[in-house]
């Protein structure tokens, strides 16, 4: 029997943490690297983890001064009621339309890749549909169910790894460092933003056991992260060079469609492969539902979210369709990123880390 | 000698307790009015101490009780040993309860009861009760002798290796194969009766410092609440304790085996038992369990693992495979090889239906063939697999209605579900198979990830008295993996699993015997 209390464990926050940045932005990773740095992609993946961890630490520092205060308390207790309400419908703002928007990201790719007919309206429906469901349930069975699929992602991760991809060239990653610093930093820029869902870390303290080792568990994860992506981004460059991984849609699954599969018995295994990435996908979404859901939740005074995760859920459908076509998604992607992403994923946890050490020194 | 008859008025209602009075007229009366027209019930009046002697009075259902021990050992030593022996007969005339209860009798087990609501209802389960004149207590003679079947190998749960007893319809004769496996004074089978009419006995049976007492208390509280008329099978209590009724999935386990009940118990998990029902139930149950079979505790633990894998894989399969022909022929060829792709598309070419259609057909052709070979009388069950396998499978090839790879898809399908080792789990996810099979078909590809997002979300949120239904999977518990999918062998096996919470953890001390 375990304690039914809606906590989680420190494996489960480690879970969550890998799981929910992990989600489409992959797909498109390497292209945007290689326009941006070239072969250095890897160089400022790692950096961008590291400035990754940085936040982490931040956020695990505050967590640690406040815990197991809610988001939206310290918030208010850093910055004054107005000013932490203000940053709090910034922050539901941001879940919301990422939330959005990755659901669209996924649709594009599904039509794609799986469902050459199907309306995008289709797709999103049922998907939306299951997310809300998990996400109403909480951050237990959340936890747990991240839990289950962890299984079927190991296998997908491990099937990315082994493939066999002929004409692979490795001295397609040379010349290293040869890059203006400023342009390094746009691709570490490219990077950081990569790992976004890592925040929802700043949601999870009052939901933990024990939050000793969450520093270190985040950590882990996020080493894993880099690590995933850098395999990914070295096997695109080896085997299709920058130039051509520049003019790519979806690199990652074309680099899987290019892979050969000896004594095949299955041929287009990158509709597999995406399939089984789906859930990946889906973990993504569900946390970011129960992420805008907590902080409405806490900003509405409602004791339970649950009720709140369907309110909104117009909202994130329409949201979802407003682009009108893959292209014009991806311009509002990096438009967010570039505004509400900033701030919530690198400002906020930093002038939070700021305000909490000068209001620790007066006090 | 005129008695002077006492007028009886009597009704009965289960609540009531009436008194055994000392005036053993009326005690005849009381019982003859509540057992009117139960013509299974014998009544015998007879006289101790020749003629002139006291009058004693015993009744039992004919059937449940051992006539013969009655005979001899009641009433032999009543009626004719107490005249052949001194002391006489009037000078013990006075005491004649206590010289029956100690001196008379040649039976080991008996009680003293003085209400006759529960003397009826004892003797209405097979024991025997004895009135004497003048007391105002009654003698409880343990005669419960009824037809049983003996002990036999479940025909549910077959093993190779391991021992071949399964319960029976006797709940005495079921606790009595457990108690062999655990002579542990700290092993306790509680007794219970549930349902107003029936009063069918329940044991409960847990060893007291492993068990989680709050499993034991959920428990307790879910069959104090039950006020049904009657339990008939362990499946009636199952229903009445399970959270969620609509579930597909058994949140008890169900077995006919002895050794896994008794394996559980040292779990620290609480197994229970119903009379005239052959099937144990066993709380909490975690998915683990289903995948599982006593089996791959005796046998050499590596070959354990494979075939632990392989029931993996079947379960797996016997849930995909249609769905991922509908969705590989009528979404996504590609993914298959372009020849067998085309070779598909070959075969399927004179089929008028689509996959989907298909595929519905043949399953539930094979649901069909499985219900009818369930119920089949033995003589003629071998007809079955001729109607099956011939006229079905070669015909409807024949006929163009199915492609000959359906056929195929069926066969794995059918050998896949009846590799897991639980049939509840099984029916299940046959249950599941189709709902994957219209996900497809709709869908495709993203549909069956759909469908398999959306049942985990059910499993997820899906717990066992406090247990999630998962564990140890999910939540994780790395201890645990020692015996989930893998199996080491038993020198490694030190701790009992975890995630049911046991007292006691240890179920493996070092060698020197220390803990």
């Amino acid at each position: 029997m375990v304690p039914n209390d809606d906590k989680i464990s420190q494996f489960q926050v480690a879970l969550i943490v890998f799981l929910t940045p992990i989600g489409v932005g992959i797909f498109t990773l390497p292209s945007t690297l290689a326009k941006d740095v070239e072969t250095n992609g890897w160089l400022s993946l790692i950096l961008g983890g590291l400035v990754c961890l940085l936040e982490i630490y931040f956020i695990c520092c505050i967590a640690k001064k406040y815990s197991p205060a809610k988001f939206t308390d310290v918030l208010k207790q850093l910055f004054g009621k107005f000013l932490g309400t203000i940053f709090a419908v910034i922050i539901f703002i941001y879940f919301l339309i990422f939330s959005a928007l990755e659901v669209r990201l996924f649709a594009e790719t599904t039509k794609m890749y799986l469902l050459y007919k199907t309306p995008l309206e289709y797709i999103i429906i049922p998907f939306l549909f299951l997310g809300i469901i998990l996400a109403r349930c909480g951050i237990e069975p959340i936890a747990r169910f991240f839990e289950a699929v962890i299984y079927l992602v190991a296998i997908t991760f491990i099937l990315v790894f082994l493939l066999y991809l002929p004409k692979s060239d490795y001295s397609n990653l040379l010349p290293v460092l040869r890059i203006h610093p400023l342009k390094l930093l746009k691709g570490v820029e490219d990077s950081f933003f990569s790992f976004s869902g890592f925040e929802v870390l700043l949601l999870l303290f009052p939901f933990m056991r024990d939050s000793k080792k969450s520093f270190k568990v985040s950590a882990i994860s996020i080493m894993l992260i880099t690590f995933i992506y850098v395999v990914i981004f070295v096997q695109c460059i080896a085997r299709f060079g920058v130039d051509y991984t520049k003019t790519l849609l979806y690199p990652t699954l074309s680099l899987i469609k290019s892979s050969d599969v000896p004594g095949a018995f299955i041929e287009g295994i990158e509709g597999l492969l995406f399939s089984l990435w789906i859930v990946l996908i889906f973990t993504t979404l569900a946390m970011f539902i129960f992420a805008y859901s907590v902080i409405a939740g806490d900003l509405l005074k409602q004791k339970e979210a649950k009720h709140i995760v369907i309110l909104f859920l117009p909202a994130v459908y329409i949201v979802s369709l407003l682009p009108d076509n893959i292209a014009s998604t991806f311009e509002l992607v990096d438009k967010l990123i570039k505004s509400l992403g900033y701030f919530v994923i690198l400002i906020l946890p930093t002038l939070m880390f700021i305000v909490s050490k000068i209001k620790g020194e007066r006090a | 000698m005129l008695k002077r008859k006492k007028e009886v008025t009597y009704t009965y209602s289960p609540s009531s307790k009436t008194k055994v009075s000392k005036d053993i007229e009326e005690n005849i009366e009381i019982i003859k009015t509540m057992l009117k027209d139960c013509d299974d019930v014998v009544f015998r009046e007879f006289e101790v101490g020749g003629d002139g002697g006291e009058k004693m009075f015993l009744f039992y259902v004919d059937g449940m009780a051992d006539k013969l021990l009655l005979d001899e050992f009641v009433l032999m030593p009543l009626m004719i040993s107490s005249r052949e022996v001194a002391p006489d007969f009037n000078q013990i005339k006075n005491k004649l309860y206590e010289v029956t209860k100690d001196n008379a009798m040649v039976v080991t087990d008996f009680k003293e009861m003085d209400i006759i609501e529960d003397i009826v209802m004892e003797v209405l389960s097979g024991d025997t009760a004895l009135f004497i004149s003048n007391t105002d207590k009654v003698l409880l003679i343990a005669t419960k002798a009824f037809p049983t079947r003996s002990v036999s190998e479940p025909s549910a749960e077959i093993v190779i290796r391991g021992p071949r007893d399964g319960f029976t319809e006797t709940i005495r004769i079921n606790t009595a194969l457990i108690r062999r496996r655990i002579r542990d004074p700290r092993f306790k089978i509680k007794q219970k009766r549930i349902g107003v009419r029936s009063k069918t006995d329940i044991a409960i049976m847990y060893i007291e410092d492993i068990v989680d007492k709050r499993v034991l208390d959920q428990l307790y509280s879910k069959l104090d609440k039950i006020n049904i008329d009657a339990i008939i099978d362990s499946g009636y209590i199952q229903q009445l304790i399970e959270d969620k009724v609509f579930s597909i999935f058994p949140q008890a386990q169900t077995t006919e085996r002895p050794d896994v009940v008794a394996a559980a118990v040292y779990e620290g998990r609480v197994g229970i038992l119903v009379d005239n029902s052959p099937f144990a139930l066993i709380v909490p149950v975690t998915i683990n369990a289903f995948f599982q079979s006593g089996e791959d505790y005796y046998s050499r633990p590596v070959i354990s693992t494979f075939i632990r894998f392989l029931r993996i894989i079947a379960g797996a399969l016997s849930i995909l495979a249609p769905s991922l022909y509908i969705a590989i022929t009528s979404f996504h060829p590609q993914i298959i090889p372009a020849k067998l792709a085309l070779s598909i598309a070959a075969t399927r070419e004179g089929v008028p239906f689509p996959a989907f259609v298909e595929a519905i057909i043949m399953e539930a052709t094979f649901e069909l063939l499985r219900e009818a070979g369930v119920r089949l009388p033995r003589p003629i069950g071998s007809t079955i697999g001729i109607v099956g396998g011939l006229v079905i499978g070669q015909a409807a090839v024949a006929a163009g209605i199915v492609s000959p790879i359906m056929v195929i898809v069926v066969a794995i399908t059918a050998i896949s579900s009846f590799s897991i080792t639980n049939y509840e789990l099984a029916t299940a996810l046959r249950l599941l198979r189709f709902i994957f099979m219209i996900a497809a078909s709709i869908y495709g590809l993203y549909g069956i990830v759909l469908s398999y997002i959306g049942t985990l979300i059910y499993v997820v949120n899906l717990k066992s008295f406090g247990t999630p239904y998962l564990a140890p999977l999910s939540p994780f518990y790395i201890t645990d993996m020692k015996d989930s999918i893998f199996k080491l062998p038993l020198k490694y096996l030190k701790t009992r699993p975890l995630h049911f919470d046991p007292q006691d953890i240890i179920r493996q001390g070092d060698e020197d015997g220390s803990k």
